[in-house]
Protein backbone atom coordinates (compact mmCIF):
# COMPACT_ATOMS: atom_id res chain seq x y z
CA UNK A 1 0.00 0.00 0.00
CA UNK A 2 1.47 3.45 -0.97
CA UNK A 3 1.17 6.35 0.70
CA UNK A 4 -0.56 8.62 -1.45
CA UNK A 5 -3.38 5.40 -1.42
CA UNK A 6 -3.95 5.61 2.33
CA UNK A 7 -4.83 9.19 2.50
CA UNK A 8 -8.76 9.77 3.08
CA UNK A 9 -9.89 13.49 3.83
CA UNK A 10 -12.07 12.92 7.25
CA UNK A 11 -10.99 15.04 10.49
CA UNK A 12 -13.22 13.27 12.47
CA UNK A 13 -11.57 9.89 13.22
CA UNK A 14 -8.00 9.58 12.44
CA UNK A 15 -6.95 6.59 12.01
CA UNK A 16 -2.50 5.59 11.73
CA UNK A 17 -2.24 2.96 8.89
CA UNK A 18 1.22 1.76 7.65
CA UNK A 19 2.02 2.14 3.92
CA UNK A 20 4.85 2.47 1.82
CA UNK A 21 6.35 5.87 1.35
CA UNK A 22 8.09 7.19 -1.88
CA UNK A 23 11.96 6.11 -0.28
CA UNK A 24 10.65 2.53 -0.09
CA UNK A 25 10.25 2.35 3.58
CA UNK A 26 6.47 1.14 5.01
CA UNK A 27 6.19 3.79 7.78
CA UNK A 28 3.18 5.35 9.94
CA UNK A 29 0.91 7.43 8.29
CA UNK A 30 -1.75 9.43 10.56
CA UNK A 31 -5.11 9.82 8.01
CA UNK A 32 -8.43 9.98 8.12
CA UNK A 33 -11.61 7.01 8.73
CA UNK A 34 -11.91 5.56 5.07
CA UNK A 35 -15.26 4.38 6.77
CA UNK A 36 -16.69 7.18 8.30
CA UNK A 37 -15.98 9.29 5.58
CA UNK A 38 -17.63 7.23 3.23
CA UNK A 39 -20.36 5.34 4.98
CA UNK A 40 -21.31 7.02 8.67
CA UNK A 41 -24.99 7.72 6.51
CA UNK A 42 -25.03 3.79 6.08
CA UNK A 43 -24.48 3.22 10.13
CA UNK A 44 -27.01 6.26 11.23
CA UNK A 45 -29.37 4.17 8.82
CA UNK A 46 -29.28 1.58 10.84
CA UNK A 47 -29.19 2.74 14.09
CA UNK A 48 -32.02 4.60 13.21
CA UNK A 49 -33.75 1.87 11.72
CA UNK A 50 -32.94 -0.45 14.82
CA UNK A 51 -34.03 2.17 17.22
CA UNK A 52 -37.44 3.18 15.60
CA UNK A 53 -38.50 -0.35 15.48
CA UNK A 54 -37.06 -0.68 19.53
CA UNK A 55 -38.98 2.26 20.21
CA UNK A 56 -42.27 0.91 18.68
CA UNK A 57 -41.89 -2.33 20.54
CA UNK A 58 -40.96 -0.32 24.01
CA UNK A 59 -44.04 2.33 23.28
CA UNK A 60 -45.92 -1.31 23.08
CA UNK A 61 -44.62 -2.50 26.02
CA UNK A 62 -43.32 -5.65 23.69
CA UNK A 63 -39.86 -5.32 25.65
CA UNK A 64 -38.24 -3.90 28.78
CA UNK A 65 -36.20 -0.33 28.19
CA UNK A 66 -33.35 -3.44 29.27
CA UNK A 67 -33.81 -4.96 25.91
CA UNK A 68 -34.22 -1.60 24.39
CA UNK A 69 -30.83 -0.99 25.58
CA UNK A 70 -29.05 -3.61 26.09
CA UNK A 71 -29.62 -4.27 22.08
CA UNK A 72 -28.44 -0.31 21.02
CA UNK A 73 -25.39 -0.39 22.81
CA UNK A 74 -24.72 -4.22 21.25
CA UNK A 75 -24.43 -6.44 24.75
CA UNK A 76 -25.61 -9.82 24.91
CA UNK A 77 -27.13 -11.22 27.77
CA UNK A 78 -24.19 -12.95 29.25
CA UNK A 79 -22.21 -9.60 28.63
CA UNK A 80 -24.98 -7.66 30.61
CA UNK A 81 -25.64 -10.20 33.25
CA UNK A 82 -21.57 -10.38 33.78
CA UNK A 83 -21.54 -6.23 33.65
CA UNK A 84 -24.40 -6.02 36.01
CA UNK A 85 -23.54 -9.04 38.49
CA UNK A 86 -26.47 -11.03 38.05
CA UNK A 87 -27.28 -14.35 36.23
CA UNK A 88 -28.28 -14.74 33.02
CA UNK A 89 -31.64 -16.06 33.51
CA UNK A 90 -32.77 -12.61 35.41
CA UNK A 91 -31.19 -10.86 32.73
CA UNK A 92 -33.80 -12.93 30.52
CA UNK A 93 -36.37 -12.25 32.80
CA UNK A 94 -35.77 -8.33 33.09
CA UNK A 95 -36.17 -8.12 29.08
CA UNK A 96 -40.16 -8.32 29.08
CA UNK A 97 -42.53 -6.03 30.94
CA UNK A 98 -43.49 -8.53 33.45
CA UNK A 99 -40.15 -9.00 34.88
CA UNK A 100 -38.95 -5.54 34.72
CA UNK A 101 -41.46 -4.57 37.22
CA UNK A 102 -40.28 -6.95 39.48
CA UNK A 103 -36.41 -5.27 39.32
CA UNK A 104 -35.62 -3.68 42.84
CA UNK A 105 -34.53 -0.26 42.93
CA UNK A 106 -30.54 -0.80 43.31
CA UNK A 107 -30.47 -3.55 40.68
CA UNK A 108 -32.08 -0.87 38.19
CA UNK A 109 -29.25 1.34 39.53
CA UNK A 110 -26.47 -1.56 38.69
CA UNK A 111 -27.88 -1.99 35.14
CA UNK A 112 -27.88 2.45 34.33
CA UNK A 113 -24.18 2.16 35.40
CA UNK A 114 -23.77 -0.54 33.29
CA UNK A 115 -25.68 1.04 30.47
CA UNK A 116 -24.34 4.44 31.48
CA UNK A 117 -27.79 6.22 31.48
CA UNK A 118 -29.56 8.05 33.75
CA UNK A 119 -31.51 5.39 35.97
CA UNK A 120 -34.75 7.69 34.73
CA UNK A 121 -34.07 6.69 31.61
CA UNK A 122 -35.22 3.34 32.12
CA UNK A 123 -38.57 4.78 32.65
CA UNK A 124 -39.20 7.30 29.84
CA UNK A 125 -38.38 7.70 26.21
CA UNK A 126 -36.64 11.85 25.19
CA UNK A 127 -37.45 12.03 21.45
CA UNK A 128 -35.55 14.90 21.05
CA UNK A 129 -32.13 15.98 20.72
CA UNK A 130 -30.14 15.10 23.55
CA UNK A 131 -27.26 15.44 25.25
CA UNK A 132 -25.02 12.73 24.01
CA UNK A 133 -23.02 12.79 27.28
CA UNK A 134 -25.68 10.51 28.38
CA UNK A 135 -26.92 8.76 25.97
CA UNK A 136 -23.94 6.62 24.85
CA UNK A 137 -26.00 4.52 21.96
CA UNK A 138 -27.56 7.48 20.41
CA UNK A 139 -26.34 8.41 17.34
CA UNK A 140 -26.11 12.33 16.73
CA UNK A 141 -27.62 12.95 13.19
CA UNK A 142 -29.51 9.99 12.80
CA UNK A 143 -33.03 11.03 14.11
CA UNK A 144 -32.29 15.01 15.33
CA UNK A 145 -35.85 16.30 14.09
CA UNK A 146 -36.81 18.13 17.19
CA UNK A 147 -35.26 21.56 18.10
CA UNK A 148 -35.14 21.78 21.40
CA UNK A 149 -32.18 20.23 23.19
CA UNK A 150 -32.34 18.05 26.55
CA UNK A 151 -29.78 17.94 28.70
CA UNK A 152 -29.57 15.82 31.56
CA UNK A 153 -27.41 16.71 34.62
CA UNK A 154 -26.33 14.19 36.91
CA UNK A 155 -27.21 15.65 40.61
CA UNK A 156 -25.88 14.65 44.28
CA UNK A 157 -28.38 12.36 44.63
CA UNK A 158 -27.59 9.24 42.72
CA UNK A 159 -31.22 8.48 42.06
CA UNK A 160 -32.07 11.87 40.49
CA UNK A 161 -31.23 13.31 36.86
CA UNK A 162 -31.81 16.81 36.59
CA UNK A 163 -33.53 16.72 32.61
CA UNK A 164 -34.01 20.65 31.32
CA UNK A 165 -34.53 21.80 27.49
CA UNK A 166 -32.30 23.87 27.05
CA UNK A 167 -31.82 26.46 23.39
CA UNK A 168 -30.28 24.45 20.44
CA UNK A 169 -27.15 26.78 20.13
CA UNK A 170 -27.36 25.91 16.05
CA UNK B 1 -2.37 20.00 37.85
CA UNK B 2 -0.13 17.69 37.32
CA UNK B 3 0.56 16.49 33.67
CA UNK B 4 4.10 14.27 33.16
CA UNK B 5 5.78 15.60 30.40
CA UNK B 6 5.08 12.78 27.56
CA UNK B 7 5.59 12.11 23.59
CA UNK B 8 1.89 11.57 22.51
CA UNK B 9 1.85 10.05 18.95
CA UNK B 10 -0.96 7.99 17.61
CA UNK B 11 -0.26 4.63 16.86
CA UNK B 12 -1.51 2.02 14.83
CA UNK B 13 -3.12 -0.20 17.59
CA UNK B 14 -3.94 0.54 21.17
CA UNK B 15 -1.45 -1.92 23.33
CA UNK B 16 1.75 -1.86 21.08
CA UNK B 17 1.27 1.81 21.11
CA UNK B 18 0.65 2.04 24.80
CA UNK B 19 3.34 -0.25 25.50
CA UNK B 20 5.61 1.89 22.82
CA UNK B 21 5.03 5.02 24.57
CA UNK B 22 5.76 3.83 27.87
CA UNK B 23 9.38 2.10 27.13
CA UNK B 24 10.31 5.19 25.26
CA UNK B 25 9.59 7.31 28.00
CA UNK B 26 11.83 5.41 30.12
CA UNK B 27 15.09 5.79 27.10
CA UNK B 28 14.20 2.93 24.79
CA UNK B 29 13.66 3.70 21.55
CA UNK B 30 12.21 1.17 19.49
CA UNK B 31 8.98 1.75 16.97
CA UNK B 32 5.41 0.47 17.28
CA UNK B 33 6.67 -2.51 15.03
CA UNK B 34 9.56 -3.66 16.35
CA UNK B 35 7.26 -3.83 19.83
CA UNK B 36 4.49 -5.98 17.79
CA UNK B 37 7.06 -8.02 15.81
CA UNK B 38 9.22 -8.92 18.78
CA UNK B 39 5.82 -9.84 20.47
CA UNK B 40 4.56 -12.06 17.07
CA UNK B 41 1.26 -9.68 17.17
CA UNK B 42 0.49 -11.36 13.85
CA UNK B 43 -2.41 -13.57 14.31
CA UNK B 44 -5.33 -15.41 12.75
CA UNK B 45 -8.57 -16.77 14.80
CA UNK B 46 -12.32 -17.22 13.18
CA UNK B 47 -14.55 -18.19 16.00
CA UNK B 48 -17.87 -18.47 16.88
CA UNK B 49 -18.32 -18.35 21.13
CA UNK B 50 -21.81 -19.93 22.52
CA UNK B 51 -22.24 -16.78 24.64
CA UNK B 52 -21.79 -14.57 21.30
CA UNK B 53 -24.68 -13.92 18.59
CA UNK B 54 -22.20 -13.43 15.81
CA UNK B 55 -18.58 -15.41 14.76
CA UNK B 56 -15.80 -13.05 15.15
CA UNK B 57 -12.37 -13.26 13.66
CA UNK B 58 -9.27 -11.43 14.93
CA UNK B 59 -6.08 -10.83 13.10
CA UNK B 60 -3.44 -10.24 16.15
CA UNK B 61 -2.62 -12.38 19.49
CA UNK B 62 -4.31 -12.40 22.57
CA UNK B 63 -4.57 -8.95 24.47
CA UNK B 64 -2.43 -8.61 27.08
CA UNK B 65 -0.33 -11.02 24.78
CA UNK B 66 2.12 -8.11 23.16
CA UNK B 67 3.22 -6.77 26.38
CA UNK B 68 4.06 -10.10 28.17
CA UNK B 69 5.91 -11.34 24.94
CA UNK B 70 8.22 -8.31 24.16
CA UNK B 71 8.47 -8.09 28.11
CA UNK B 72 9.67 -11.74 28.28
CA UNK B 73 11.68 -11.46 24.85
CA UNK B 74 13.64 -8.24 25.65
CA UNK B 75 14.14 -8.36 29.77
CA UNK B 76 12.33 -5.49 29.70
CA UNK B 77 9.96 -5.57 33.48
CA UNK B 78 6.85 -3.84 33.87
CA UNK B 79 5.08 -4.14 37.49
CA UNK B 80 1.41 -5.00 37.33
CA UNK B 81 -1.67 -4.71 38.94
CA UNK B 82 -5.30 -6.07 39.25
CA UNK B 83 -7.42 -4.78 41.86
CA UNK B 84 -10.63 -5.30 43.51
CA UNK B 85 -11.22 -2.26 45.09
CA UNK B 86 -11.47 0.45 42.68
CA UNK B 87 -10.71 3.18 45.37
CA UNK B 88 -7.71 1.36 46.01
CA UNK B 89 -6.81 1.22 42.21
CA UNK B 90 -7.57 4.91 41.88
CA UNK B 91 -5.44 5.65 44.81
CA UNK B 92 -2.28 4.00 43.34
CA UNK B 93 -2.93 5.57 40.19
CA UNK B 94 -2.95 8.62 41.62
CA UNK B 95 0.60 7.52 43.81
CA UNK B 96 2.28 6.55 40.76
CA UNK B 97 1.33 10.32 38.99
CA UNK B 98 2.46 12.17 41.73
CA UNK B 99 5.97 10.18 41.41
CA UNK B 100 5.61 11.60 37.41
CA UNK B 101 5.26 7.95 36.11
CA UNK B 102 2.70 7.44 33.49
CA UNK B 103 0.55 4.39 33.80
CA UNK B 104 -0.84 2.06 31.39
CA UNK B 105 -4.34 1.30 32.38
CA UNK B 106 -7.04 -1.52 30.75
CA UNK B 107 -10.36 0.21 29.87
CA UNK B 108 -13.74 -0.41 28.17
CA UNK B 109 -13.50 1.58 25.54
CA UNK B 110 -17.21 2.79 25.66
CA UNK B 111 -16.69 5.24 28.80
CA UNK B 112 -13.91 7.10 26.86
CA UNK B 113 -16.02 9.68 26.30
CA UNK B 114 -13.48 12.07 24.46
CA UNK B 115 -14.14 9.77 21.28
CA UNK B 116 -17.28 10.44 18.99
CA UNK B 117 -20.21 8.23 19.95
CA UNK B 118 -19.80 5.84 16.54
CA UNK B 119 -16.69 4.68 18.00
CA UNK B 120 -17.19 3.80 21.55
CA UNK B 121 -18.16 -0.13 21.83
CA UNK B 122 -18.00 -2.06 25.04
CA UNK B 123 -14.95 -3.93 24.51
CA UNK B 124 -12.90 -4.78 27.56
CA UNK B 125 -9.23 -4.54 26.07
CA UNK B 126 -8.41 -0.97 25.50
CA UNK B 127 -5.09 0.25 26.83
CA UNK B 128 -4.55 3.80 27.49
CA UNK B 129 -1.83 5.66 29.03
CA UNK B 130 -2.68 8.25 32.08
CA UNK B 131 -0.16 10.73 32.26
CA UNK B 132 -1.61 13.21 34.62
CA UNK B 133 -4.38 14.12 37.10
CA UNK B 134 -6.27 17.26 38.29
CA UNK B 135 -9.00 17.50 40.83
CA UNK B 136 -11.75 15.67 39.01
CA UNK B 137 -9.81 14.71 35.90
CA UNK B 138 -7.42 12.39 34.38
CA UNK B 139 -4.95 13.12 31.55
CA UNK B 140 -5.14 10.66 28.75
CA UNK B 141 -2.35 9.88 26.25
CA UNK B 142 -4.33 7.65 24.27
CA UNK B 143 -3.28 6.00 20.99
CA UNK B 144 -6.28 6.37 19.05
CA UNK B 145 -6.67 10.14 19.46
CA UNK B 146 -4.85 12.79 18.38
CA UNK B 147 -4.58 14.85 21.03
CA UNK B 148 -4.28 14.32 24.51
CA UNK B 149 -7.59 14.03 26.38
CA UNK B 150 -8.99 14.37 29.60
CA UNK B 151 -11.75 11.78 31.12
CA UNK B 152 -13.32 12.41 34.67
CA UNK B 153 -12.15 10.31 37.49
CA UNK B 154 -15.87 9.09 37.85
CA UNK B 155 -15.92 8.13 34.41
CA UNK B 156 -12.38 6.44 34.24
CA UNK B 157 -13.11 4.27 37.29
CA UNK B 158 -16.20 2.84 35.40
CA UNK B 159 -14.43 2.15 32.26
CA UNK B 160 -10.97 0.39 34.56
CA UNK B 161 -13.84 -1.65 36.19
CA UNK B 162 -16.31 -2.65 33.62
CA UNK B 163 -17.34 -6.27 34.44
CA UNK B 164 -17.85 -8.68 31.69
CA UNK B 165 -15.88 -11.12 29.22
CA UNK B 166 -12.05 -9.88 29.36
CA UNK B 167 -12.81 -7.46 32.69
CA UNK B 168 -9.92 -5.09 33.48
CA UNK B 169 -10.34 -5.23 37.18
CA UNK B 170 -8.43 -1.96 37.64
CA UNK B 171 -5.39 -3.75 35.94
CA UNK B 172 -2.15 -1.29 35.80
CA UNK B 173 1.10 -1.50 34.21
CA UNK B 174 4.58 0.47 33.58
CA UNK B 175 8.10 -0.64 33.33
CA UNK B 176 10.27 -0.77 36.10
CA UNK B 177 13.26 -2.20 34.60
CA UNK B 178 14.66 -1.53 31.02
CA UNK B 179 17.99 -3.61 30.43
CA UNK B 180 20.82 -1.53 28.80
CA UNK B 181 21.45 -4.03 26.55
CA UNK B 182 18.53 -5.90 24.63
CA UNK B 183 20.18 -9.10 21.90
CA UNK B 184 17.87 -7.28 18.84
CA UNK B 185 18.86 -10.48 16.82
CA UNK B 186 17.60 -12.86 18.95
CA UNK B 187 14.79 -11.21 20.11
CA UNK B 188 13.46 -10.82 16.46
CA UNK B 189 14.05 -14.13 15.59
CA UNK B 190 12.13 -15.52 18.41
CA UNK B 191 9.58 -13.30 17.51
CA UNK B 192 9.39 -14.34 14.30
CA UNK B 193 9.62 -17.56 14.95
CA UNK B 194 6.86 -18.26 17.53
CA UNK B 195 4.72 -15.86 14.89
CA UNK B 196 5.06 -18.55 12.01
CA UNK B 197 4.12 -21.17 14.59
CA UNK B 198 1.11 -19.17 16.20
CA UNK B 199 0.15 -19.45 11.94
CA UNK B 200 1.25 -22.48 11.18
CA UNK B 201 1.36 -25.28 13.40
CA UNK B 202 -1.51 -25.37 16.24
CA UNK B 203 -3.07 -28.04 15.46
CA UNK B 204 -6.85 -26.34 16.03
CA UNK B 205 -8.97 -25.49 12.59
CA UNK B 206 -9.63 -22.07 13.61
CA UNK B 207 -6.56 -20.75 14.46
CA UNK B 208 -3.74 -19.19 12.34
CA UNK B 209 -4.22 -20.09 8.50
CA UNK B 210 -6.82 -23.06 9.09
CA UNK B 211 -8.50 -19.99 11.17
CA UNK B 212 -8.49 -17.80 7.47
CA UNK B 213 -9.69 -20.99 5.61
CA UNK B 214 -12.40 -21.41 7.73
CA UNK B 215 -13.21 -17.67 7.67
CA UNK B 216 -13.41 -18.19 3.82
CA UNK B 217 -15.78 -21.07 4.27
CA UNK B 218 -18.06 -20.13 6.84
CA UNK B 219 -18.72 -16.37 5.28
CA UNK B 220 -22.26 -17.78 4.16
CA UNK B 221 -23.27 -19.23 6.90
CA UNK B 222 -23.78 -15.50 8.53
CA UNK B 223 -27.40 -14.14 7.06
CA UNK B 224 -28.55 -17.23 9.63
CA UNK B 225 -27.06 -15.39 12.40
CA UNK B 226 -28.98 -12.12 11.77
CA UNK B 227 -32.09 -10.96 13.33
CA UNK B 228 -32.64 -8.96 10.16
CA UNK B 229 -30.57 -7.37 6.88
CA UNK B 230 -29.57 -4.31 8.86
CA UNK B 231 -28.02 -6.40 11.75
CA UNK B 232 -25.89 -8.50 8.86
CA UNK B 233 -25.18 -5.56 7.08
CA UNK B 234 -23.62 -4.16 10.22
CA UNK B 235 -21.34 -7.03 11.05
CA UNK B 236 -20.06 -7.04 7.39
CA UNK B 237 -19.15 -3.59 8.08
CA UNK B 238 -17.44 -4.35 10.91
CA UNK B 239 -15.37 -6.48 8.26
CA UNK B 240 -13.88 -3.55 6.84
CA UNK B 241 -13.34 -1.86 10.83
CA UNK B 242 -12.01 -4.91 12.16
CA UNK B 243 -9.38 -5.21 9.13
CA UNK B 244 -8.72 -1.47 8.52
CA UNK B 245 -9.99 0.73 11.34
CA UNK B 246 -9.78 -0.84 14.78
CA UNK B 247 -6.48 -0.40 15.59
CA UNK B 248 -4.66 -2.76 12.76
CA UNK B 249 -2.62 0.04 10.93
CA UNK B 250 -4.47 -1.41 8.33
CA UNK B 251 -4.67 -5.07 6.34
CA UNK B 252 -5.28 -6.72 9.44
CA UNK B 253 -1.64 -6.15 10.81
CA UNK B 254 -0.13 -7.16 7.73
CA UNK B 255 0.76 -3.54 6.81
CA UNK B 256 2.54 -3.10 10.55
CA UNK B 257 4.34 -6.54 9.96
CA UNK B 258 5.93 -5.70 6.60
CA UNK B 259 7.25 -2.76 8.52
CA UNK B 260 8.70 -4.65 11.03
CA UNK B 261 10.06 -7.52 8.97
CA UNK B 262 11.71 -4.12 7.03
CA UNK B 263 13.28 -3.09 10.29
CA UNK B 264 14.46 -6.98 11.28
CA UNK B 265 15.83 -7.34 7.48
CA UNK B 266 18.73 -4.68 8.79
CA UNK B 267 19.02 -5.49 12.31
CA UNK B 268 19.43 -9.44 11.17
CA UNK B 269 21.66 -8.15 8.12
CA UNK B 270 19.31 -10.39 5.81
CA UNK B 271 17.82 -9.11 2.64
CA UNK B 272 15.89 -12.51 1.92
CA UNK B 273 13.20 -10.68 5.05
CA UNK B 274 13.10 -7.46 2.83
CA UNK B 275 11.56 -9.23 0.20
CA UNK B 276 9.49 -11.17 3.05
CA UNK B 277 8.23 -7.97 4.41
CA UNK B 278 6.92 -6.65 0.80
CA UNK B 279 5.60 -9.71 -0.14
CA UNK B 280 3.44 -9.18 3.21
CA UNK B 281 2.71 -6.07 2.17
CA UNK B 282 0.92 -7.69 -0.97
CA UNK B 283 -1.02 -9.93 1.28
CA UNK B 284 -2.04 -6.99 3.71
CA UNK B 285 -3.10 -5.08 0.28
CA UNK B 286 -5.30 -8.47 -0.57
CA UNK B 287 -6.88 -7.71 3.08
CA UNK B 288 -8.15 -4.18 2.50
CA UNK B 289 -9.75 -5.69 -1.34
CA UNK B 290 -11.52 -7.83 1.02
CA UNK B 291 -12.56 -4.89 3.28
CA UNK B 292 -13.72 -3.00 0.59
CA UNK B 293 -15.62 -5.54 -1.17
CA UNK B 294 -17.15 -6.41 1.97
CA UNK B 295 -18.11 -2.82 2.60
CA UNK B 296 -19.88 -2.97 -1.12
CA UNK B 297 -21.76 -5.99 0.11
CA UNK B 298 -22.99 -4.38 3.07
CA UNK B 299 -23.58 -0.43 1.36
CA UNK B 300 -25.85 -2.59 -1.98
CA UNK B 301 -27.25 -5.20 0.66
CA UNK B 302 -26.68 -7.56 -1.48
CA UNK B 303 -26.45 -10.75 0.84
CA UNK B 304 -26.57 -13.38 -1.91
CA UNK B 305 -25.05 -16.67 -1.29
CA UNK B 306 -22.59 -16.08 -4.69
CA UNK B 307 -21.71 -12.78 -3.55
CA UNK B 308 -20.73 -14.03 0.24
CA UNK B 309 -19.02 -17.16 -1.33
CA UNK B 310 -17.10 -14.22 -3.95
CA UNK B 311 -15.93 -12.58 -0.52
CA UNK B 312 -15.10 -16.42 0.65
CA UNK B 313 -13.27 -17.05 -2.35
CA UNK B 314 -11.20 -13.62 -1.59
CA UNK B 315 -10.42 -14.74 1.87
CA UNK B 316 -9.72 -17.88 1.05
CA UNK B 317 -6.48 -16.61 -1.55
CA UNK B 318 -5.16 -14.68 1.42
CA UNK B 319 -5.17 -17.64 3.64
CA UNK B 320 -2.78 -19.79 0.56
CA UNK B 321 -0.61 -17.05 0.27
CA UNK B 322 -0.05 -16.42 3.90
CA UNK B 323 0.66 -19.90 4.12
CA UNK B 324 3.05 -19.92 1.54
CA UNK B 325 4.47 -16.70 3.57
CA UNK B 326 4.72 -18.09 6.80
CA UNK B 327 6.43 -21.13 5.46
CA UNK B 328 9.03 -19.55 3.74
CA UNK B 329 9.62 -16.89 6.70
CA UNK B 330 9.89 -19.66 9.09
CA UNK B 331 12.29 -21.70 6.68
CA UNK B 332 14.75 -18.19 6.67
CA UNK B 333 14.55 -17.49 10.28
CA UNK B 334 15.38 -21.64 11.11
CA UNK B 335 18.22 -21.57 9.05
CA UNK B 336 19.60 -18.54 9.83
CA UNK B 337 22.87 -18.50 12.46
Amino acid sequence: MKEVDVFVDCQAQQVVIYAEKSDGSFCPVQTGSYMIKNHIADFYEIASNLNNSLIEKLRSGEISPIYYFMTIEELTISELAARVGISKSSVKKHLDLKGFQKISVSKLRRYANVLNIPMANLFQIINAKEDKSWNMGYREEANNSGSGLISQVKTDNPLIVETKIVQDPK
Amino acid sequence: MSIIPFRHVMAAHCESGTVTALVNHHGMNVSEPMVFGIASGIFFAYMKPPMMDFPIFVTRSMPGQIRKKFAQRTGVKFNTRKFRNPKEAEKELDRLLDQNQPVAVQVDLFYMDYFPSWFRVHINVHFINVIGREVNKYIISDSYHPQIAEIDRETLLKGRFAGGSMAPKGFMFYPVHIPERIDLEKTVKKGIKSATFNMLKIPLPFLGVRGIRRFADKIVEWPGYARDNDQLADKIFKIFILLEEQGTGGGGFRFIYASFLQEASKILNNPKLNDLSREIMEIGDGWREIALVASKIAKNRDFSKEKLMELGDLIRIRADLEESFFTNLRKEILNSK
